[in-house]
C-alpha cells in the first residue's frame, strides 16, 4: 500500500505541474447523439496466504463490456444498451476448518470453476438532458447456474431552482441451480426476490458545488445462502444456512466541487449501510478529476470499505449448540479493504482512449473498530482495464 | 430498525445541508458553467462505474450504490 | 408507539394545519423562484446589448415590427451548443425583412463564446451579456430558453430545453406570426 500511495502522489505531482491555462471542452464523443463504449478489463485475485488446504491459486476474471448510448424520437428519448460478457476461472473459498490447534485453515474448491456470464441491460429515458426525466430499466444476467431478471424505474423532479428530488425502485428475481448439487448434496434449484426502494434530494450549494443526500431499502427473500459455500459445524461438513429474509437500509452522501481554475473537480461519496443480519458498513470514496489539456485527463481514486459482521458469521463452530444459522463466507465476516485506482483518458476527435488500474486490498485491521471472528479467506485483487469511445452524429 | 450513532450523524449532516441550501441565494441557471462541466456530473463515467461496483458487489458484504438494483450473480 | 407519546394521535386536529402551513411555505418558495418569469401572452421586456464583433449595440427596439427569435446560450451548456447550428439553418431559410434571431450569450468569459463560433459560425446576431441582467429580466428557470415574440413585441411561445424534434412547431409558429400584420389589434 505505502509503494502505490506514493506513485499516485508522484503522479499527482507531475499532474499539477501539467496544468493547462485555458480549460479543455467535454471530448467530442461526449456530445455526440450516439456514443459507443468498448472496455476490456482483466480482474486477478492475489493467491490465498496463510494456512490452505487446496489450489491456493483464486479467481480471474477476463470482462468485455459494449454500451451504446443514443438518442431516439428527436431527443425526446434516451436509450442505453449494454452488453457484458466474462469469463471466470479459478478456485474460490469453500469452508474453513479448525487445525489440531483451533487455528483457522482455509479450505479451497477442489476443481478449477470455469464459468462465463452474460448480461444484457436496457434503460430507456424519458426526456433525457431535461431537469424531470423518467428511466425505466430491465437486465437479464445469465451463468451456467444462475439467472437474474431485474426491472427498475426512477423518476428525478426538480423541486425549484435549486433542489431536485430522486426516488424509484426496482425488482430482481434470480433462479439458482447449482452444479454437481447431486454429488455435493447442495441444493438442487432455489429462487430468491429482492426489491428496492430508493429517495434522494440533490441541492446547488453554490456556483461551484452540489450535494446530494439519499436513502435506500432492501428487502431480500428466498434462498440467501451461497450454495457452493460449506461450513464446519462440529464433527459435520454442512451447507452454510443463511436466514431467508434480509432487510438493508443504507443512507448516501454524494459531493461534487468543482475547480474550475485548476479545471479539476473533488468527487466524495459516502455511504453507511447496516442489515438484519447484524452486519454494518461504512463506504468513502475520493475521486479528484484533472482535465490536462490538449484531450488528456486523470482520475485518481481512493476508497475505504469497512464492515461489521454478521451475527451468524463464524469461521466454523468446534461446539455447535444448535445454531440454526451458520456461514463462514469471508464476505460475512468483519473486515476493512482499502483501494486505489487511476484511469487515464485521451480523447482524439471522436474518440476517447482509457486505460486503468486499482488494487484492492483487505485485512481485519482496517475494518472500523477491529473485533470480530477471524477472517481466513480475504481478498486483494488487481483489475486492469482499456476502453475505446466513439461518437457518431 | 435501531438507528446507529452514525445514521444519526448522516441524517444530521443532510439536514444541515439542507438548510444551508436554502439559506444562500440561489444560483442563477445562467451562472451554472462550472456545474455543467463534464467532471461534476454525480458519474462522469458509467461503463466504468458498473464494472467497478460489480467487482465490490461480489467480494462485499453490502450491496451496491444507491439506485435501480440489477441482479444478483453466483460470484464466488 | 402509544397514544401519549404521540401528538399527533393525541390532537389529530393539529395534522391538517401543519401540513397547510408545510404546503404554504413550499409554494411560497416555488413562487419565489419563479417569480419574474415572462410568460407567454406578456410583454417581452425590452433590452439593448453589445454585439459580438460589431460596434454597435443591439436590441429589440432596433428589430420592432419583425417576429424576433430571442434565444439565451451559453458555451458551456451542451444543449445550446446542439441547438446553434439548428438556428442557423432556421435564420438561414427566413426572409430578413420579416425574421430576426438574437442570440443572448451569457458565457462570463467572452473568450469562451467566441471559441465557440470559431469553431461553429452563425450567420445571425451574438449579444453578449455576461452579467446576466437581461435573463433575470425574463426569470429564466433553465438553460437553454428562448422566445418567440411576434410583430406587436409580445411573447407567443417560450421553448425549455432543446431537443431538434421541437425545430417543427417552432418553424410552424414562426410562419403563422409572420403573416400577421404588425399593427393589427
Amino acid at each position: 500500500m505505502p509503494r502505490s500511495s506514493a506513485s499516485l502522489t508522484a503522479l499527482l505531482t507531475a499532474a499539477a505541474a501539467l496544468l493547462p491555462a485555458a480549460p479543455s471542452p467535454a471530448a467530442e464523443s461526449d456530445e455526440s447523439n450516439t456514443r459507443a463504449s468498448y472496455r476490456f478489463s482483466e480482474y486477478d485475485e492475489n493467491a490465498l496466504n496463510g494456512p490452505v488446504i487446496g489450489d491456493p491459486q483464486r479467481y480471474r476474471v477476463l470482462s468485455q463490456q459494449l454500451d451504446v448510448d443514443t438518442k431516439l424520437d428527436g431527443g425526446a428519448w434516451g436509450l442505453k444498451l449494454d452488453a457484458t460478457h466474462e469469463v471466470m476461472s479459478g478456485s474460490s473459498p469453500w469452508f474453513v476448518e479448525p487445525d489440531a490447534k483451533g487455528r483457522p485453515v482455509q479450505v479451497l474448491s477442489g476443481a478449477t470453476i470455469r464459468d462465463h456470464r452474460s448480461a444484457l441491460s436496457v434503460a430507456l429515458t424519458q426526456g433525457p438532458g431535461t431537469s424531470a426525466n423518467t428511466t425505466y430499466t430491465a437486465s437479464y444476467s445469465a451463468e451456467r447456474d444462475y439467472r437474474a431478471t431485474a426491472v427498475g424505474v426512477e423518476h428525478s423532479q426538480p423541486l425549484d431552482a435549486a433542489t431536485t428530488l430522486g426516488y424509484g425502485g426496482s425488482f430482481s428475481h434470480d433462479l439458482l441451480r447449482p452444479t454437481d448439487a447431486a454429488i455435493y448434496g447442495r441444493i438442487e434449484r432455489a429462487t430468491k426476490n429482492t426489491a428496492s426502494a430508493f429517495a434522494s434530494l440533490a441541492w446547488v450549494l453554490d456556483r461551484d458545488s452540489v450535494l446530494q443526500a439519499g436513502v435506500q431499502l432492501n428487502l431480500e427473500r428466498g434462498f440467501l445462502s451461497d450454495p457452493y459455500k460449506l461450513f464446519a459445524y462440529g464433527d459435520q461438513v454442512l451447507p452454510e444456512q443463511r436466514p431467508g429474509r434480509r432487510t438493508e437500509a443504507a443512507g448516501l452522501l454524494r459531493y461534487r466541487h468543482s475547480f474550475a481554475r485548476l479545471d479539476a473537480a473533488l468527487h466524495l461519496d459516502y455511504r453507511y449501510a447496516q442489515d438484519s443480519w447484524g452486519l454494518t458498513s461504512h463506504t468513502l470514496e475520493a475521486s479528484w478529476y484533472q482535465s490536462l489539456g490538449n484531450g488528456w485527463r486523470l482520475v485518481p481514486s481512493l476508497r475505504w470499505y469497512g464492515q461489521s459482521q454478521a451475527r451468524f458469521y463464524a469461521p466454523f463452530l468446534i461446539a455447535p449448540e444448535g445454531q440454526r444459522y451458520y456461514s463462514g463466507d469471508y464476505r460475512l465476516g468483519t473486515f476493512g479493504a482499502f483501494s486505489t485506482s487511476i484511469n487515464v483518458r485521451k480523447a482524439i476527435g471522436r474518440w476517447e482512449f482509457s486505460l486503468g488500474a486499482e488494487h484492492y486490498h483487505s485485512a481485519k485491521g482496517l475494518a472500523l473498530g477491529g473485533g470480530g471472528a477471524a477472517v481466513p479467506a480475504l481478498v486483494d485483487f488487481t483489475r486492469a482495464w482499456a476502453g475505446l469511445d466513439y461518437g457518431f452524429d | 430498525m435501531r438507528l446507529s450513532p452514525v445514521a444519526r450523524l448522516v441524517g444530521l449532516v443532510a439536514f444541515c445541508a439542507a438548510l444551508g441550501a436554502c439559506a444562500t441565494t440561489p444560483v442563477q441557471p445562467w451562472e451554472r458553467a462550472h456545474l455543467a462541466r463534464w467532471d461534476m456530473r454525480w458519474d462522469p463515467d458509467s461503463v466504468q462505474t458498473a464494472m467497478k461496483q460489480h467487482a465490490y458487489f461480489s467480494k462485499e458484504g453490502s450491496s451496491g450504490a444507491i439506485g435501480a438494483a440489477g441482479g444478483g450473480c453466483g460470484c464466488n | 408507539m402509544n397514544g401519549r407519546s404521540n401528538p399527533f394521535r393525541a390532537r389529530p386536529e393539529l395534522i391538517r394545519p401543519r401540513l397547510r402551513v408545510f404546503a404554504a411555505l413550499l409554494a411560497s418558495v416555488v413562487a419565489i423562484a419563479n417569480a419574474a418569469a415572462v410568460e407567454v401572452g406578456e410583454r417581452a421586456p425590452n433590452f439593448r446589448l453589445p454585439q459580438l464583433g460589431k460596434e454597435a449595440k443591439l436590441g429589440l427596439a432596433d428589430v420592432r415590427g419583425k417576429v424576433v427569435f430571442v434565444d439565451f446560450w451559453a458555451s458551456w451548456c451542451s444543449p445550446c451548443r446542439e441547438a446553434m447550428p439548428q438556428y442557423e439553418k432556421l435564420q438561414a431559410s427566413l426572409p430578413h425583412t420579416d425574421f430576426a434571431l438574437l442570440a443572448v450569450n451569457v458565457d462570463e468569459t467572452r473568450s469562451d463564446a467566441e471559441e465557440f463560433l470559431a469553431a461553429h459560425p452563425v450567420g445571425y446576431a451574438v449579444l453578449l451579456d455576461p452579467a446576466g441582467d437581461v435573463p433575470k429580466s425574463y426569470g429564466l428557470i433553465g438553460m437553454p430558453t428562448s422566445y418567440l415574440i411576434d410583430r406587436r413585441g409580445v411573447v407567443r411561445w417560450r421553448g425549455q430545453g432543446f431537443k431538434s424534434a421541437d425545430l417543427d412547431t417552432l418553424r410552424r409558429e414562426i410562419d403563422r406570426l409572420v403573416k400577421e400584420p404588425a399593427d393589427a389589434p
